[in-house]
C-alpha cells in the first residue's frame, strides 16, 4: 500500500454501513469500514450532503405522516391510549400507500420516489410511535410543524455525524487553490464526462451521471492532483461512476493520439491528467468484501 | 404576511419601484438561479462551507470571490457604484443592519409563515423546514460577520480587502434566499429545494458540536436507532 492511500465512500455506502440494520444489509460492509483507519476512510462534503439530503426528504415525509393523519384530527388528546394505539397501528401497516399517495400530492418532481427514502421515513415513524402516543397536540405540533422540527433535524444529522466521524474522515475543505493548469485539465474531464453523456443519451438511457457524481469525480481528481492523497479507491454499489472514469481516460487518450485534438494544444495536459486519472481505482463494495474473506 | 415577507425579501434584493415585482421578471430570475446552481455548484459548496466554517480563509475567499464576480454580474443589483462611493467601515455597517432588518423580519413571520403554507391547498413540508433552515443560516453567517475584525474603517471600500468576504455573504444569502420568494410569489417549491437544503444542513451541522436539549426528538431518534444498535453488541 502506497503511504497515503485512501478509501471514498459513495452515498450509497454510506447509507448501507448507517442504515445496515434497517436495510437488512450485509454485515461485511460494516466490517470493512471498521478494518479501515480513520485517515483511510474518508468521505466527500459532497456525499455527506447527499446523504443529509435524502435524510431530510425523509423526515419531511414522515412528519406531513404525522400532520395529515394525527395533528389534524383535533381529537387526539381526547382519546384514549388504547384508540392512539389503534391509530397508530393503523398508520404504521398502511404507511407506504400514505407515504407514496402525500408524495404524488403534494411533492411530485419534488423528492424521488426512491425507496430508501420510504424505509427511512416509516422507520423514522415507527421509532417515534412511543412519543407520539405519550405527547400532548400542543407540544407535537411545536415539534412536528413549527420550527423544532429543524432544530430535530439538525440534532439527528448532527448525532449520527458524530458516529460517521468517529470512524472516517470528512473532507469539508479541499484547500485546493487554482490554477491555469488545473482548469485546462479539469475541461478535458468535462469534455470526456459530455462525451459519455452523449453516448448514453445516442443510446437511450435517461439514467446519466448526476451533477453531483461529476463534481464528486473533479474532487477526487484534484485531490490527487494536490498530492492530497497518493492513490483514491472510491467504493460505491453500482457501475454508473466506473464507465464515466473509463470514457474519460479513453477521451484523454485520444488527445494524446492526436485524434481529438490535431494540434496537439492539449497534449501536455491530457497526458499529466492521464497519469494522475491512474491514481484513482473504482471498486465496488462486494468486491472489496469478497477480497477480505479470502 | 405574505405580502410582508415578500417586500422584506424584495427589499434585500434591491428591487427597483418597490412593491410590484414583476412575476416575469422572478420567472427569468428563476430559470437563471436553476441554471446558476446547475452550473456552479462547485462555488456555491465551496464558499457556503468556507463562509460557515473558515470565514477567513483570504485565498480561497480571493478565488472564489473571482468566480462568483461572474455569476452575479446579471444577478446582483447593486456593488460596483457602492463600493466606489463608500468608506469600508460604512460598508460593513450596511451590510450588517440588511442582514438584521432580514433576520427581524424572516423570524417575525417565521410561525404565520408555516401556517400559511401548511393550511394552504397544498400543505408542503420543504418549503417551511427550508425557510428554517435559511433563517438559521442567516442567523449564522451574521454572527460570523460579526466577529470579522475590521482594522481600517476609513478606507474605500474598493480597496478593502475585507469587503470579499461581505460581498460573499451578501450574494449567498440572496442566492438561497430566492427559493422563498418564488414560493411567496408564485407558490412554486424550486425544483432543486432538496438539495440546497442539504447543502444548508451541512454547513449548520458542520459548525456544532452534537449538544441536543432533552426534549429534542431528533436527538431521541437518533439513540433509539443508533445507540441501543451499538451497545447491544
Amino acid at each position: 500500500m502506497s503511504q497515503n492511500e485512501a478509501f471514498f465512500l459513495d452515498t450509497n455506502i454510506l447509507i448501507k454501513w448507517i442504515y445496515r440494520e434497517i436495510l437488512n444489509e450485509n454485515p461485511a460492509v460494516e466490517y470493512f469500514i471498521n478494518s479501515l483507519s480513520k485517515g483511510q476512510c474518508v468521505i466527500l462534503h459532497i456525499n455527506l450532503i447527499e446523504f443529509e439530503t435524502i435524510i431530510y426528504d425523509a423526515y419531511n415525509i414522515t412528519s406531513h405522516v404525522i400532520y395529515e393523519k394525527i395533528l389534524s384530527k383535533q381529537d387526539w388528546d381526547k382519546l384514549g391510549v388504547e384508540d392512539k394505539l389503534r391509530v397508530l397501528e393503523d398508520i404504521r401497516k398502511n404507511f407506504e400507500q400514505i407515504y407514496d399517495q402525500i408524495l404524488t400530492k403534494y411533492y411530485k418532481g419534488q423528492i424521488l420516489p426512491g425507496g430508501i427514502r420510504r424505509i427511512l421515513a416509516k422507520e423514522f415513524f415507527i421509532r417515534l410511535e412511543d412519543k407520539l402516543l405519550n405527547s400532548n397536540l400542543e407540544a407535537l405540533r411545536n415539534h412536528i410543524t413549527l420550527n423544532e422540527r429543524t432544530q430535530d433535524l439538525i440534532d439527528y444529522l448532527a448525532s449520527v455525524e458524530y458516529l460517521i466521524k468517529q470512524k472516517c474522515t470528512v473532507i469539508d475543505d479541499t484547500k485546493i487553490l487554482f490554477s491555469d493548469n488545473i482548469i485546462r485539465e479539469i475541461q478535458l474531464i468535462y469534455e470526456g464526462i459530455n462525451a459519455y453523456i452523449r453516448n448514453l443519451k445516442s443510446k437511450g438511457y435517461n439514467k446519466t451521471p448526476s451533477r453531483n457524481d461529476q463534481l464528486i469525480f473533479v474532487y477526487l481528481f484534484l485531490l490527487l492532483r494536490g498530492r492530497i492523497y497518493d492513490k483514491i479507491v472510491f467504493i460505491t454499489d453500482d457501475n454508473d461512476f466506473e464507465r464515466m472514469y473509463n470514457t474519460v481516460l479513453n477521451h484523454l487518450k485520444d488527445i494524446i493520439n492526436g485524434n481529438a485534438d490535431l494540434r496537439g494544444d492539449f497534449k501536455e495536459y491530457a497526458i499529466e491528467a492521464n497519469d494522475i486519472l491512474r491514481k484513482l481505482v473504482i471498486k465496488g463494495i462486494n468486491d472489496l468484501i469478497t477480497q477480505q474473506k479470502r | 404576511m405574505s405580502a410582508d415577507l415578500s417586500v422584506l425579501l424584495e427589499e434585500y434584493y434591491k428591487v427597483p419601484n418597490d412593491r410590484n415585482f414583476p412575476v416575469h421578471l422572478l420567472e427569468k430570475m428563476r430559470d437563471y438561479l436553476v441554471k446558476q446552481y446547475e452550473e456552479n455548484l462547485f462555488e456555491i459548496y465551496e464558499g457556503m462551507l468556507m463562509l460557515i466554517l473558515n470565514p477567513e480563509d483570504k485565498d480561497k475567499l480571493k478565488i472564489l470571490s473571482k468566480e462568483v464576480e461572474k455569476i452575479k454580474e446579471d444577478f446582483e443589483l447593486y456593488n460596483s457604484m457602492l463600493e466606489n462611493n463608500t468608506t469600508i467601515g460604512e460598508y460593513v455597517n450596511m451590510v450588517m443592519n440588511e442582514l438584521q432588518k432580514l433576520i427581524d423580519g424572516l423570524k417575525k413571520n417565521e410561525e404565520e409563515f408555516y401556517k400559511e403554507v401548511l393550511n394552504s391547498d397544498n400543505p408542503n413540508f420543504l418549503i417551511t423546514t427550508y425557510y428554517s433552515l435559511y433563517l438559521r443560516f442567516v442567523t449564522t453567517v451574521y454572527l460570523k460577520l460579526h466577529k470579522t475584525n475590521i482594522t481600517n474603517p476609513n478606507i474605500k471600500t474598493k480597496d478593502s480587502r475585507i469587503k470579499d468576504i461581505f460581498n460573499f455573504a451578501n450574494f449567498l444569502v440572496g442566492f438561497f434566499g430566492m427559493p422563498l420568494l418564488i414560493y411567496i410569489k408564485k407558490k412554486e417549491v424550486f425544483p432543486y429545494i432538496s438539495e440546497l437544503s442539504g447543502a444548508l444542513l451541512h454547513a449548520l451541522v458542520a459548525d456544532r458540536a452534537p449538544m441536543p436539549s432533552k426534549d429534542s426528538l431528533g436527538y431521541y431518534l437518533f439513540s433509539k436507532i443508533h445507540v441501543v444498535k451499538n451497545e447491544s453488541k
